[in-house]
């Protein structure tokens, strides 16, 4: 288990977990919901390799989890080391943008 | 498009199958989703065997520790084989899993009290020692069996930090 590890250990897979995740972050989903919640919010169409690629690097962190469920399509959510990794990631994000915009505006 | 779920390792499938079938059904088939879903498989099979399970890791574990053992019992005064395969496992181990660093490290280090307790059962004669050293010395062999184990772990720790910028 790599619980704990966040975000950034996850290298160039951290785009598809962090649209994952912020998926999560309005309530627990299943797989097709949130493959389609990625599209709308983002644009990005993410096939089933990358999104269970992200599930189950998210799952192995601690970063979400599987809520019970009866139905094959099992939702998931959001754990609480889950939703402080992507605070952190969205800020360190903002605070990449802001330097940016400010730098192309100077150019 | 049902067929591509068989190239994923299958435990993988055990875990995820039938939720991953389910979205596979609904993405339009095609050249895209096929490399996707390839991809996937491939990545998963990667980390599959990165990371070894509890049964295989065990069994690495005793092998490990009657290398270590063998190694002891077949030692003569010169400690330095017996040190150095503490050292190279523990790394291994403590790279491996750098929670269970201490744990990896008691492992393999048992195995030298207990070859000696054998070797003494066994009235084995060590090779150019006269007499055989007392049971508590081989408590040394921790020192070895730690610093590999934590070595192992600090790369590991060192790579995590470094990725995480």
């Amino acid at each position: 288990m790599k619980q704990g590890e966040g975000i950034g250990g996850l290298g160039r897979f951290a785009e598809p977990a962090v649209l994952v995740l912020v998926s999560l972050a309005e309530g627990p989903k299943h797989g097709y919901a949130i493959a389609a919640d990625v599209q709308a919010v983002s644009g990005v169409r993410m096939g089933p390799g990358t999104l269970y690629g992200a599930i189950a690097r998210l799952e192995e962190r601690g970063l979400i989890e599987p809520v019970p469920s009866e139905d094959r399509r099992r939702p998931y959510r959001l754990t609480a080391s889950g939703a402080t990794a992507l605070a952190g990631h969205l800020a360190m994000l903002e605070r990449v943008t802001a330097a940016g915009r400010s730098r192309l505006a100077g150019a | 498009m049902r067929r591509l779920l068989r190239l994923y390792p299958r435990r993988w499938r055990e875990r995820y199958g039938d939720e991953f079938e389910l979205v596979l059904r609904a993405t339009p088939p095609g050249a895209w989703a096929v490399l996707d879903v390839a991809r996937g498989a491939l990545d998963a099979h990667v980390r599959a065997a990165a990371r070894p399970g509890p049964a295989l890791r065990a069994a690495l574990l005793v092998l490990c520790a009657a290398a270590v053992g063998w190694l002891d019992f077949h030692a003569s005064d010169d400690v330095q084989p017996v040190a150095a395969a503490l050292l190279v496992f523990g790394f291994g181990f403590g790279l491996h899993r750098p929670a269970r660093a201490w744990l990896y490290a008691l492992a393999l280090f048992s195995a030298v009290p207990l070859s000696e307790v054998w070797a003494s059962a066994a009235h084995h004669a060590y090779p150019g020692v006269a007499r055989q050293a007392p049971l508590y010395e081989s408590i040394i062999a921790l020192i070895p069996a730690l610093l590999g184990a934590y070595a192992g772990a600090a790369v590991r720790w060192g790579a995590g930090r470094a990725t995480r910028g």
